[in-house]
Formats: structure tokens, C-alpha cells, sequence
């Protein structure tokens, strides 16, 4: 069999193949336009009819209904040992209300006064926003992939380096001469490659600087576990 | 011998345009290096860095040293890909020199192998070669204290790919038998596809893998057409 026949078995199928890849992304260029354009021209109609159901007289709710209202537009918090807290947020007033496991609210009031914030998990962790940003960063782009770099500083000068791997999981540690200090993972510092851990799939993290520190110290959130990491212990 | 004598030709063909791609990567990454060595350096980045502050997570995303020459390594590449593939495949038709490559003793096979093969080649050299010492130069401890990363050193072999890509892209057209209006430029949005589907990776490894797909689907047709089509 020359050449010549092989090509021809797989020309054939891959531009059929090709030319089917490039009908069904047209297709959902232009379904996306369609939907969109859609939308923009029906959405004064949208809102002229969500405002005359709001103004048609609610039906009262039992008790039970209720209950079963806020259970499923509430945010479910639970505590390690299994206990569940219902939360509702007002996005634009920042107004709070908390119910527990029966539905009986505890707490009313603004966010920042919230005697119950154990419960909830920090914004800055929780914030969907930042997972897609975080994704985004590792993502191949003509800028290249950015990687995250934890300094150790004095006020003058800067020691150290950590460069977060994100194929191997784990930070590596670089000195000013460019020396490799050694690898943070899961199972604590290591001067071996070797021997270092994956911290686990990243999912987000916080950073500050303790009082009495100029290095920035990491609540780093996995799948699985939660980090605190302080580079310079 | 006579590949060897073709190779010759069609990398005499585009030499000029090796040397202008070469160029123009090493002059313009080179300007870009002088200016990152007047840059204040980590001191300046991490200098709102105080005790007792909460640090927002964008400051600790870094760009490599790198990433300052990728953009012009991506849009080189591409550019590069698509006049070497004019250049190889296109300029024969317009200048009706096909019956004199096909008049010697030489199969279209080897014809077909010696322009892919030079295609690679001017790739490697303008290129790839160039990329690797600006990654072998900006590693050096004296001109940054984090070097780049491995990863991004290959995501700019992933670049340089995706101009080979572009060159498919332009050769397929060319030897596309199709009308205009038909099929004959699809070569070109499978390419974007590719590219699309390339930059929404998170892993080196199914970045390639889709890439060297995309080659495979375009390499089989140009092989496919070269072989059997009338010039």
C-alpha cells in the first residue's frame, strides 16, 4: 500500500471532519448572536411584565410554606460537627438573617455585626469570581501563564521567593544568587524534589502580613485541606 | 543527493524570510530585556507589603521574565507561518513554476518532504532557537532571582506549534482544488478553532495533544491533495 492510498483512507474523513468542526462553531457563533440579540430586544418586554406580576397581590404563604421558602433560597452553612445554619443576604444592604436547623431565625441585622461568623466562610476564599480568575491565570495565553510568588522581605531587602508550581502542586524556594533554598508541600519543607509533596488541587487562598511581619502569611485552600503557611518558619 | 539539492532550494526560497522572523524576535526581545533591566525589581513589587495588612492576591500573581517577549513570539510565529507558506505553496501558482519542479527525476513525495521538512527547519532556526536563549538568558541568577519556569518555556514552543499550524493552514489552502466560496479556505478557521480550543487549556500536555490533532487533520489532506492533484 503506497502512501498514497494511506492518505486517501485519512484525507477523506478528516476534512469531512474538519469541515463539520467549522459548521457546528459557526452554528454557535451565530446561536450566541441570535440568543443575545434575542435578549436585548426582549428585555424592556421582560421587565415591563416582572413589574406588573409584582404589583398582582401575593398569595399568603402557611407556615410550612414558609419554612420551605427559606430553606431553598437560603445558603446552607454547616459547622464540623453537622449542625446546619440557613443564611440570607440582601446583596445591595449587606443586611444578614440567620436560621437555624428548624428555621428559626437567631440573628438579624448588618453583616459586619455578626455575633455568628464562624459560620461562614472568609469572602475573599468564597468569592467565585476569584476561582475563575484563578483558573485563568494558569491558563495557556500569549502572556504566558502567571504563576503566584510569596516574598520573604525585611523592610529593606528580599531574602527569599516562593513560586507556587502549578503541574507539581507545590511551592519551590529561591534565594537572591538564584540557589534553590528547597520545596514546601503538603508534608512541610524539604530540601529534596524528590521528596515533596502536592499540596492538593487549589481552589483559593488569602494573604496578609502578620503584625510583626513584612512577609505575607497564606490561608491556602485546597479540595481537601486548608493550609496556613507562614514561608518564614 | 537530490533531497538533499531540493532542501537547499526551498530553504534558499526562504531564507529571507527566516532571517526577517530571526530578526526581527532577537531585536525586539532584546529591546524588551534592555527595558526589564531598568525595571525597579521585586523591592518595587512587593512594597506595599506592611505588617498587620491583608495583601490582595493579585500581587502575588507574577508574570515570568518571559512573558514580555511570548506576545511577539505569538503573533511572529503566526505572521512567519503564513508567509513561508505562501512563499512554498502559493508563489509556484502565481508565477507558474509547478511544471518546472515536477520535470526532474523526483517524486512528488520527496518534493512534498523537502517543503515540510524546510518548513520545520525555518521554524527551529528562526524561532525556536531564539526563544530558547532568551530562556537560557533570562535564567541567569544576576538577571533575575525567580527564573522562568519550565512551563513557560514551553508554552512558547507551544506558540512557535501554533505558527507551524498557520503554515498547514496557508499550504492547504493553496492546494485546495475548491472553489473560493466552498471549502477551499477552511484550512484557516480550523486553525483559529484549534488555536481557541488550545488557549482554553490549563495543562501543557492536552494543549499539545490538541494541537498536534489539528496538525494530523491538515497534514493528511495537504498530503492527500499534493499527491494527487494537477498542477
Amino acid at each position: 500500500m503506497t502512501l498514497k492510498n494511506i492518505t486517501k483512507y485519512i484525507a477523506k474523513p478528516s476534512k469531512i471532519f474538519t469541515t463539520a468542526v467549522i459548521i457546528l462553531f459557526a452554528i454557535f457563533i451565530v446561536q450566541l448572536f441570535t440568543i443575545q440579540m434575542h435578549n436585548m430586544m426582549h428585555a424592556k418586554a421582560w421587565e415591563k411584565a416582572s413589574k406588573q406580576t409584582a404589583k398582582e397581590p401575593k398569595k399568603e404563604l402557611t407556615e410550612k410554606e414558609k419554612k420551605l421558602e427559606i430553606m431553598t433560597s437560603s445558603k446552607k452553612e454547616f459547622l464540623s460537627d453537622g449542625t446546619i445554619f440557613y443564611t440570607k443576604q440582601k446583596t445591595k444592604k449587606k443586611d444578614l438573617k440567620i436560621y437555624d436547623a428548624d428555621v428559626n431565625m437567631v440573628w438579624k441585622g448588618r453583616k459586619k455585626n455578626n455575633p455568628y461568623d464562624f459560620i461562614l466562610w472568609p469572602e475573599k476564599i468564597l468569592d467565585s469570581r476569584r476561582y475563575n480568575n484563578l483558573h485563568h491565570y494558569k491558563t495557556i495565553s500569549p502572556e504566558l501563564s502567571r504563576s503566584i510568588q510569596v516574598p520573604v522581605r525585611t523592610k529593606e531587602k528580599i531574602p527569599q521567593i516562593w513560586r507556587y508550581n502549578w503541574d507539581k502542586g507545590y511551592f519551590k524556594g529561591f534565594a537572591p544568587d538564584g540557589k534553590i533554598l528547597g520545596y514546601l508541600g503538603s508534608a512541610g519543607f524539604t530540601q529534596k524534589r524528590s521528596n515533596a509533596t502536592p499540596l492538593g488541587t487549589l481552589e483559593g487562598y488569602r494573604a496578609w502580613c502578620p503584625e510583626d511581619s513584612y512577609s505575607p502569611t497564606l490561608l491556602w485552600l485546597t479540595k481537601r485541606k486548608v493550609y496556613q503557611i507562614n514561608f518564614e518558619k | 543527493m537530490k533531497f538533499m539539492t531540493l532542501m537547499r532550494k526551498e530553504l534558499r526560497e526562504i531564507l529571507p524570510w527566516i532571517l526577517f522572523a530571526a530578526i526581527a524576535f532577537l531585536a525586539i526581545g532584546f529591546f524588551n530585556i534592555t527595558l526589564l533591566g531598568h525595571n525597579p525589581g521585586y523591592n518595587w513589587q512587593y512594597s506595599g507589603f506592611e505588617p498587620g495588612l491583608d495583601v490582595d492576591m493579585h500581587q502575588l500573581l507574577s508574570t515570568s521574565v518571559l512573558g514580555i517577549n511570548s506576545v511577539w513570539l505569538f503573533l511572529i510565529s503566526i505572521a512567519f507561518g503564513l508567509a513561508i507558506g505562501i512563499r512554498q505553496f502559493w508563489v509556484p501558482f502565481f508565477k507558474k513554476t509547478w511544471a518546472f519542479e515536477f520535470h526532474r527525476s523526483i517524486n512528488r513525495r520527496t518534493i512534498l518532504t523537502t517543503k515540510l521538512s524546510a518548513g520545520i527547519i525555518a521554524f527551529l532556526l528562526a524561532l525556536g532557537t531564539i526563544w530558547t536563549f532568551f530562556y537560557i538568558y533570562s535564567s541567569r541568577p544576576d538577571f533575575s532571582m525567580v527564573p522562568p519556569s519550565i512551563r513557560n518555556f514551553l508554552e512558547g514552543w507551544i506558540f512557535i506549534t501554533i505558527g507551524f499550524l498557520a503554515y498547514l493552514a496557508t499550504a492547504l489552502t493553496a492546494l485546495s482544488r475548491t472553489h473560493w466560496y466552498t471549502t477551499k479556505a477552511f484550512g484557516f478557521p480550523f486553525a483559529i478553532i484549534i488555536l481557541t480550543i488550545t488557549f482554553s487549556q490549563w495543562k501543557l500536555s492536552q494543549a499539545l495533544i490538541t494541537i498536534i490533532i489539528g496538525i494530523v487533520l491538515l497534514l493528511s489532506q495537504i498530503i492527500y491533495t499534493f499527491l494527487n492533484r494537477e498542477f
